[in-house]
């Protein structure tokens, strides 16, 4: 009865007219940023992060939410069209979407990955509502320790989900952390690594560091490496996109098995929607009677990540919400948002501010029939929009991170500072350090530091309270565990199994 | 690139190393019931440092040298780094609405090949869009120049 009583009173709130039009414009831009790319959902959130001060917190979490599962659709548009993903999370849809669109049925590539999303976005929303309070309730028992050990394992499985070397995963979190410890100790008082220069004091604010790392970076990365594709149809009928029977018996168990791993990933912090596409589609592909045919324009491989991406999006709100930690980048960006409006999440979240998480989780039912409704009647608007030229947008990008920094503390320092962060991130994609890890630091910084503190305060300076406490120990095991994955990984290469990667692309 | 990765790490070695220098002669390793300001960071900058001794050896080690830092298309990176410092080296006399506007316009010229026309009216329409947007809307008050925006 809980339950229903809580969705009653989410709907209620989703359906008011400013978070409505909230979620309706989150949902539309987030298609636009997918259909776009170079621009991700965490560049997004973060440009348009400092413009919300002045916002009610729900509606912005509403508006952001919307970016952030539009951003999963609208990714998918070029994917198929063009053969460029608008984002890692659509890679995989290009092998089969695009070779549907070479067999002149995009529309129908395009309409099963709206139809799949809508499906399994709904499947994860139903699961995201059972298991966020339950994950809650358990986060209640947490302490210190238990944060501590949270954080290191969200860490560690940096390590497994991501590619490249583990090396240098382990220094851009190392890095993240340290810069959040820049400013005014928060137990002593004192200052740490100012330099005595006075704005240090403050510590180096998050959405100045994210407006570099996401605007700035990216602009130079998409000077750097202009992504182009050919178009192959650029004009749509409605009649376009509706499918042959055969094609919905071909995909509904794709979207089903697509939406389950999508959700169980999604929940896994530093998981993200990407690992989950990719699963997704190599499931299928096994699952099949005629593997053969995948790379070839089976619509399963284009519903089973589009599914599982968009599942994934979802239930990534549930470690956010009912732990406080974000398992992405673009859930990390949100976690700023959130201590920017004074509100901190966790399993308090859902007693402290229930109107927010009811809200947030009813409009994501109403976000996901705005995109199904959009994804359907737009394909030609945003076909469109792939024509904008990138010597135009990148003057957009530079000015929504200028801005979006200086409106932090109304201050040239904070731009000149994106500005250095901008061209570290650039140099760390460069040279291929992952930023997923450095951003996700950075957020969890603090948190890890007072949650060390605090808890050898409470055992004397005892580190046995990171192993007498079962969850705390669990976690930290299981972190434990990740950081030799890379160890386990050589062996198992050493010893014939082949190339033991699990992502390809997603950090 | 190989090179560049040899640079990176050690960089990072440094910032470890300096990092550890830094929190053990600066901040209090521990205060009276508790680790102190230096606990973790004296922490953090040994990971680094010892993170990146291997990517250091897995560079020097490497045979395949492939891959180049620099293409072409850097060139026009640069060009767009030196127009964004110049611009805001100049925002007391442009403003930021301008400012930014500038950078649009430039970035128009150096990446596409669009008229100074067309630009001239993007600098236009984009400096009277963010001081309205921003600056009257969204109340953020930003810099103004010479000309009063």
């Amino acid at each position: 009865m809980d339950l229903l009583n809580n969705i009653y009173t989410g709907f209620t709130i989703a359906l008011t007219g400013q978070n409505l039009l909230c979620c309706a414009l989150g949902v539309l831009f987030g298609q636009l940023i997918g259909v776009l790319p170079g621009i991700g959902a965490p560049t997004a959130i973060a440009l348009l992060l400092p413009l919300t001060f002045s916002f009610n917190p729900t509606s912005a979490i509403i508006m952001f939410a919307g970016i952030y599962y539009g951003v999963a659709y609208g990714g998918t548009i070029t994917s198929i069209l063009i053969n460029v993903p608008g984002e890692s999370s659509s890679v995989m849809t290009c092998v089969d979407g695009y070779a549907m669109a070479h067999k002149g049925r995009a529309g129908a590539a395009l309409s099963i990955a709206a139809i799949g999303s809508f499906i399994a976005g709904t499947i994860s929303i139903v699961l995201l509502m059972s298991f966020a309070p339950a994950l809650a309730r358990l986060a209640l028992q947490f302490g210190p320790a238990e944060y501590f050990g949270l954080a290191i394992m969200a860490f560690g499985l940096l390590t497994v989900f991501g590619s490249g070397s583990p090396f240098k995963i382990i220094i851009t979190t190392i890095i993240g952390i340290l810069i959040s410890t820049v400013g005014m100790d928060g137990v002593s008082g004192m200052p740490r690594f100012t330099f005595g220069v006075p704005h240090l004091l403050g510590g180096v604010d998050f959405v100045v560091v994210i407006c570099g790392i996401f605007g700035l970076a990216e602009v130079f990365n998409c000077i750097e490496e202009p992504e182009g594709g050919v178009l192959v149809k650029d004009k749509f009928k409605l009649s376009d996109v509706f499918l042959t029977w055969q094609e919905w018996v071909d995909s509904r168990w794709a979207i089903i098995r697509g939406g389950i791993i999508g959700f169980l990933i999604g929940l896994v912090p530093a998981g993200g929607i990407t690992t989950a596409s990719f699963l997704a589609y190599m499931a299928e592909k096994k699952a099949s009677k005629h593997p053969e045919t995948f790379g070839k324009g089976e619509i399963a491989g284009v519903a089973a990540p589009e599914s599982a991406n968009n599942a994934a999006s979802i239930s990534g709100f549930a470690p956010l919400l009912a732990l406080g930690v974000p398992g992405s980048a673009t859930t990390a960006v949100m976690l700023a948002g959130f201590m920017m409006w004074g509100i901190r999440p966790g399993p308090l979240l859902f007693t402290s501010n229930p109107d927010l998480v009811w809200g947030l989780i009813a409009s994501m039912y109403i976000g996901n029939v705005i995109l199904l409704l959009m994804n359907i009647f737009l394909i030609p608007l945003f076909v469109a929009l792939l024509r904008i030229p990138y010597s135009i947008m990148m003057g957009f990008i530079i000015i929504f991170a200028s801005i979006g920094a200086y409106s932090v503390n109304n201050s040239m320092w904070d731009v000149w500072m994106m500005m250095g962060f901008g061209l570290f991130g650039y140099a760390l994609k460069k040279l291929k350090y992952p930023i997923v890890p450095f951003i996700l630091a950075m957020v969890l910084g603090r948190l890890v530091e007072q949650s060390l503190r605090q808890a050898l305060i409470l055992s004397a300076g005892s580190f046995s309270v990171f192993f007498t406490r079962p969850i705390a120990a669990f976690f930290i095991l299981i972190a434990l565990l990740a950081y030799c994955t890379p160890l386990i990984r050589f062996a198992l290469r050493k010893a014939g199994y082949g190339k033991v990667d699990i992502n390809i692309e997603s950090l | 690139m190989w090179y560049a990765n040899i640079i990176a790490g050690v960089a990072f070695l440094l910032l470890g190393a300096a990092t550890v220098i830094l929190a053990w002669l600066d901040l209090p390793y521990t205060s009276d019931f508790s680790p102190g300001p230096g606990f973790l960071p004296l922490w953090l900058g040994i990971v680094l440092t010892i993170a990146s001794i291997p990517v250091i050896i897995t560079e020097f080690i490497k045979t395949d040298h492939s891959g180049r830092l620099f293409r072409p298309e850097t060139v026009k990176c640069v060009k767009v780094l030196i127009l964004i410092v110049v611009v805001f080296l100049l925002l007391p006399i442009f403003g930021f609405s301008t400012g930014l506007a500038l950078i649009t316009a430039g970035g128009m010229r150096l990446m596409g090949k669009h008229s100074w026309g067309s630009c001239a009216a993007v600098v236009i329409a984009t400096a009277i869009c963010i001081h309205y947007l921003f600056g009257q809307w969204l109340g953020i008050p930003l810099p103004k120049g010479m000309i009063g925006w």
